[in-house]
C-alpha cells in the first residue's frame, strides 16, 4: 500500500495504518537521528518521539509534500531541540557507544573503525544544520532540492552547507594527522605531554 | 591559489556524480587534468565522502526493533486514547466548534456595524467641547455659492400654447389699462395705493365705465379665444 493511502487511513484514526508507516521508515529515521546526535540511545528516544509527534499531528498533514519529507523534518527538529539542550547543559558525547558497520577482516575492521571514530569526532565540530545536510545527502541520497524542502531555504543553500561541511571535516581530519605526525617526531615530548 | 581554482573548488564536492550541469562537468574535468592542487583537494574530499559512506550506523538487530515497536505501540495507543478523549479532535468534533464558527462572524458583523454607525450615534462619553463644536457646525449656514449659470433644472417650465397667446396679447396691447385690469394678477388696493387722489378718481371712473360696458371682458375673451 502506498504512503498516501496509509496516511489517509491514519488520518481517519487507524492505528495499524500508522504502524505500517512506522515499520517502513523507522530505520531511516533512526539512522538520521544517529548521525545527528551521535548517541544510539538518544537516537532511539528521538526516533520514537518523532513518530509520536507525527501521529499526533497527522491530521494537520495535507499531503502537499511527501510523507517522508514531512517525517524527516519532524525528526530533524527533534534532533535540533536535543542538541540545543545538550549544548545548554554541556553533556559530553561518547563516540565509543556508536555501533558502526563492521569490516570483513579484523585488521581492516580495526583501521576502518579507528577512521570512522575520528570522523565522528570531527563531526562534533559541525553545526547541526550541516550535520543534517550530510546525513540527508550521503546516507539518504536526497537531492539538494529535497534537502531544501526538509530543512528550509534553497537548494543552493543546501549545496553550500554540504560543501562547507565536507571542507570542515577534511580540515579537522588533516589537523589530527598533522598532530599525530608531530607527536611521533618528538616521542619524549609527547610522553611528557601525555603525563601532564 | 588562482581565482580560477577558487571558482572550481566550489563545485568539487559534486564532481563527478553530483548535481552538476554538463558545462561545469566538462570544465572541472578539463581543469583537474591540468591543476595538481585542485586534483589533490578533490581526492581528499572524496576520501572524506567515502569515510562518511563507510561509517554507516549498523542495524541494531531484531531485538532492538522489537523493543522499539513495543514501546512505540504503547505510546501511540496512549496518544490515540487521549485524542479520542479530546472533544475537538474526534469525528463529531465540529459540534463543539459550532459556537466558535457562528460567534466569530457575528462578532465581526457587530464590530463592522458599530464602526460604520459610530458617527451617527450621540455617545454620552463624548467631551462637551466636541458636542458644542458639532452643534455649531450644524447650525452654521452654508455659504451661498454664486451661480455662474442657471442649471437646466431651475429654468421655469415652458408655457403652453394658450398661455403663449395670452402673453403675446398683453405684449401687443396699446394701452397700459389693459394690463392693469387683468383681474387675476392685479390687486386693486395695491394699484390705488401708489396714486394721487385725482388719479384715483380718474381710474375708478374709467373702471366703472368699462365695467358697465363689459369691454375689458371682451378684450380678454378675445384673448382667451384667440
Amino acid at each position: 500500500m502506498t504512503d498516501p493511502h496509509l496516511v489517509a487511513r491514519a488520518q481517519r484514526g487507524e492505528l495499524p495504518a500508522f504502524e505500517e508507516l512506522v515499520e517502513k521508515y523507522q530505520r531511516k529515521v533512526y539512522g538520521l537521528a544517529c548521525r545527528m546526535v551521535m548517541d544510539p540511545e538518544e537516537a532511539k528516544d528521538l526516533t520514537q518521539q518523532a513518530f509520536l509527534q507525527a501521529f499526533v499531528h497527522i491530521r494537520d498533514f495535507r499531503q502537499q509534500a511527501q510523507f517522508r519529507t514531512w517525517l524527516f523534518r519532524i525528526a530533524i527538529n527533534q534532533c535540533y531541540n536535543y542538541l540545543k539542550s545538550k549544548k545548554k547543559f554541556g553533556e559530553p558525547v561518547d563516540i565509543q557507544e556508536m555501533n558502526l558497520v563492521a569490516e570483513s577482516s579484523p585488521e581492516a575492521d580495526l583501521i576502518t573503525s579507528d577512521n570512522q571514530r575520528r570522523l565522528y569526532a570531527a563531526m562534533e565540530h559541525l553545526p547541526a544544520k550541516q550535520r543534517a545536510v550530510l546525513a540527508l545527502k550521503i546516507d539518504k541520497g536526497l537531492s539538494y532540492q529535497e534537502i531544501s524542502q526538509i530543512l528550509g531555504g534553497t537548494a543552493g543553500a543546501a549545496r553550500v552547507n554540504y560543501c562547507q561541511a565536507l571542507k570542515t571535516l577534511k580540515k579537522f581530519l588533516q589537523g589530527e594527522d598533522e598532530h599525530e605526525v608531530a607527536m611521533r617526531a618528538y616521542p619524549k615530548m609527547a610522553a611528557r605531554l601525555s603525563r601532564r | 591559489m588562482k581565482w580560477q581554482c577558487a571558482l572550481i573548488q566550489r563545485w568539487l564536492p559534486d564532481y563527478p556524480d553530483g548535481e552538476l550541469s554538463p558545462f561545469w562537468k566538462r570544465r572541472l574535468t578539463r581543469h583537474l587534468t591540468r591543476c595538481p592542487a585542485c586534483r589533490q583537494e578533490w581526492e581528499e574530499l572524496q576520501k572524506v565522502v567515502a569515510g562518511l559512506q563507510a561509517a554507516q550506523v549498523a542495524d541494531p538487530g531484531p531485538e532492538f526493533w522489537g523493543e522499539f515497536s513495543r514501546d512505540l505501540h504503547l505510546k501511540l495507543a496512549r496518544a490515540n486514547l487521549e485524542q479520542e478523549a479530546q472533544p475537538g479532535r474526534g469525528a463529531s468534533g465540529w459540534w463543539y466548534r459550532l459556537p466558535l464558527m457562528v460567534g466569530v462572524p457575528v462578532l465581526a458583523l457587530v464590530v463592522l456595524w458599530v464602526g460604520t454607525h459610530l458617527n451617527e450615534l450621540s455617545l454620552p462619553g463624548l467631551p462637551q467641547a466636541q458636542k458644542v463644536a458639532q452643534k455649531e457646525k450644524k447650525a452654521a449656514p452654508k455659504p451661498e455659492v454664486p451661480k455662474l449659470a442657471a442649471s437646466p433644472r431651475t429654468l421655469p417650465p415652458e408655457p403652453a400654447a394658450e398661455e403663449l397667446s395670452l402673453v403675446a396679447t398683453f405684449e401687443a396691447g396699446d394701452t397700459a389699462m389693459e394690463d392693469e385690469f387683468y383681474p387675476f394678477t392685479w390687486d386693486l388696493e395695491t394699484v390705488l395705493a401708489g396714486m394721487t387722489d385725482q388719479e384715483k378718481e380718474t381710474f375708478l371712473k374709467k373702471m366703472e365705465q368699462q365695467e358697465n360696458n363689459g369691454s375689458w371682458l371682451v378684450g380678454h375673451s378675445s384673448c382667451w379665444s384667440g
